[in-house]
């Protein structure tokens, strides 16, 4: 075992390190919580899109001549010019299909016929919270993307600052002193899953930053424009110069099948529909690959044109395109997705016992302490209002969700001792489990058939009720067995 | 159906429990012997549980499932010999916390962070990857992954060193250097 004490950072370097770990975790904790709360949830964004919308018919297979009916139907309704016009399939997650073009977005039935436009706006604020914190798109993205690159940042010093990483991998102390439990906690979550902390920080950070990066790059390096540096990592576009008719479907898909019997449709895009440059891309997952997709180019008549070389092109091109399943966790089925759930939750717990480490190995409890402990239970308490805002009484759930937030935080930041601040934090606990249950009900008023609404219903309830479990004594049966 | 979640799931699941567990039973040992033993034996089970992923879900799912599914496992190994105490009565608490550095010098630190830190980083991981891969579209991709990484560190080293002046020289020192290597 010398190995591992050669391996040990000296004094010095650990404490410099845990000083900038403090640092930057302290200043960005804020927004590293609601990133990893919202992105932790946000791993079931289908599934919470399908809860938010439920319709009552559902099905996982949809003809040839009715995704054409569908897509004749639907553009005839965008009374505009259309770039792209898209198709998504249906599948596991939702089974349903629906089309859209040029921000509109619709449901289809089995037929083929619109059904409803697509309505989730708590979904969505759920989403654009994790992607955009809701700021204007460039800008938020390019700070998430930062937040991404600072957790990477925070890893690295994380492990430079934690001497002991090996000798105290299994070690424990719950309850007793306050500061060792949440150095524990912090340590035992953060040390074993180092891997999914890097890999989710890094393909957040490439994800938020490839616009920024490519800028940077185009200034300075005068032998390629950004634009061919994308069309570089993920292909061109083909040209075609030919009369527009109509997209025979069926004979892409068989041509497809045919070509690849094992994948899966996942969207059909018809690119510049009407014109003489249209042609389709047919989006497929190849079984057991992180690749998003394969994409398949055909002419409008079921003629092959090529396909992206996504699943089989360099390494780089292949890595890019996996970022977005391995960072969402859309691999593997709904293991995979429940991993991701139980992981995602330990990385928001790692943010939190952070700082609650910095407060009391230093034994501070002032208004700022009082304010991060309100924070922390009134973001949970702002989803499920922004969520009840929306489902039950149609209001703007972004709006809701920052009110409810900015409030509740405000009246803990009023708070000067310890006890009535508990309650305080234990009521807001037992709110956000109370407005769960309302909107759950009120909500599921008009879809009181559907069973899948009920049972994804029971399980946010269960999800919203787990903080006001006692942790504490689980894990004292759990280790007395 | 049973049998198919069973060995595509529970099994590898399972031998994956042994890597924790084999570790922990290597660190209660006195004797290296034992302790090279029990690490044998949480190598052999990695490796048999990535063998066994492998061969319903393919390579690139088994190196996520496994480098993934250990941490959960290993919590409940923690769990499960977790010392519980009784609560302490609360510690006399104080109101302040120690003066640290001004509100200038963390402003300029953040400021640095923003600027010179991720411009550096950009460039300097396009002069490595320039330099370490031929392919372009392999470049772009090394650029992209390091990047973040590289920003990460050059804010965390901002951060934490007494003097700052080192790494900003080292900083400015390095992007010089990559802009005169790409261009």
């Amino acid at each position: 075992m010398n190995l591992i004490k050669k391996l040990t950072p000296s004094q010095q370097l650990v404490k410099q390190s845990l000083q900038g770990h403090a640092w930057m975790g302290l200043f960005w904790a804020g927004l590293l919580y609601l990133i990893c709360l919202s992105g932790t949830l946000v791993v079931f964004f289908p599934e919470m899109e399908r809860w938010e919308q439920p319709l009552e018919t559902e099905y996982t297979d949809m003809s040839a001549s009715s995704i054409s009916a569908a897509l004749s139907a639907f553009q005839e309704k965008i009374d505009e010019p259309i770039e792209s016009l898209y198709y998504i399939y249906p599948n596991e997650d939702i089974p349903r299909a629906h089309v859209s073009a040029n921000e509109q977005e619709w449901w289809l039935d089995n037929n083929g016929h619109l059904v409803e436009q697509v309505d989730a706006p708590w979904t969505s604020m759920m989403t654009d919270l994790h992607i955009y914190l809701h700021l204007p798109h460039t800008i938020g993205i390019i700070i998430v993307g930062m937040l991404g690159a600072m957790m990477c940042g925070l890893v690295i010093s994380g492990v430079l600052s934690h001497p002991n990483l090996f000798k105290d991998a299994f070690k424990m102390r719950w309850g007793g002193n306050k500061h060792l439990e949440q150095t524990d906690l912090h340590n035992r979550l953060s040390v074993w899953s180092l891997p999914f902390f890097l890999v989710i920080s890094l393909t957040g950070a490439y994800i938020g930053l490839f616009g920024i990066n490519m800028t940077v790059a185009d200034y300075f390096d005068d032998s390629i424009t950004s634009e061919e540096v994308i069309s570089t990592v993920f292909g061109d576009d083909p040209q075609i110069n030919e009369a527009p008719i109509t997209v025979d479907i069926q004979a892409i898909e068989d041509d497809l099948k045919k070509r690849e019997p094992e994948v899966q449709f996942l969207y059909l895009v018809v690119q510049k529909p009407g014109t003489e440059g249209q042609y389709v891309e047919m989006a497929a997952t190849l079984p057991n690959r992180l690749i998003y997709s394969e994409i398949y180019r055909y002419h409008s008549d079921g003629r092959f044109i090529d396909y992206q070389h996504l699943s089989d092109g360099e390494a780089g091109r292949q890595v890019a395109y996996s970022s977005y399943r391995i960072h969402f966790g859309h691999f593997g089925g709904v293991f995979t997705k429940l991993m991701y759930v139980v992981l995602g939750f330990a990385m928001t717990a790692i943010t939190v016992t952070g700082v609650n480490m910095w407060f009391n190995k230093r034994k501070i409890r002032n208004r700022w302490y009082y304010l991060w402990n309100g924070y922390v239970w009134s973001v949970p308490l702002a989803m499920a209002c922004a969520a009840m805002s929306s489902l039950v009484f149609d209001l703007q759930p972004v709006l809701f969700f920052w009110l409810s937030l900015l409030l509740s935080s405000a009246v803990a930041f009023c708070f000067q001792k310890e006890h009535p601040h508990q309650k305080y934090l234990q009521a807001l606990r037992w709110f956000t489990v109370a407005l769960t249950l309302v909107t759950v009900f009120f909500h599921g008023i008009y879809f009181p058939n559907q069973a899948w609404y009920w049972v994804f219903s029971a399980t946010i309830l269960l999800l919203s009720m787990l903080p006001i479990l006692n942790l504490r004594s689980w894990v004292h049966k759990w280790s007395a067995i | 159906m049973v049998w198919h979640s069973l060995m595509a799931f529970v099994l590898p699941l399972g031998i994956l429990c042994l890597v924790p567990y084999a570790w922990f039973q290597a660190q209660k040992h006195k004797r290296q012997a034992l302790r090279w033993l029990w690490l044998g034996v949480s190598i052999l089970a990695l490796t048999v549980g990535f063998y066994l992923f492998q061969k319903h879900h393919g390579t690139e799912f088994s190196v996520f499932f496994v480098l993934f599914h250990v941490s959960w496992l290993s919590w409940l190994i923690i769990g499960r010999h977790a010392k519980v105490k009784s609560e302490k009565q609360p510690a006399s608490y104080v109101s302040h916390g120690p003066k640290g550095r001004s509100f200038t010098y963390k402003f300029s630190v953040f400021l640095l962070a923003g600027t010179l830190a991720l411009f550096s980083s950009i460039l300097v991981s396009k002069a490595i990857a320039q330099s370490l891969v031929t392919e372009l579209i392999n470049q772009w991709a090394t650029t992209l992954i390091i990047a973040p990484l590289l920003w990460g560190a050059w804010v965390t080293w901002l951060a934490s060193d007494r003097i700052i002046y080192r790494p900003i020289s080292a900083m400015i020192l390095f992007t010089l250097l990559s802009w005169w290597y790409i261009t």
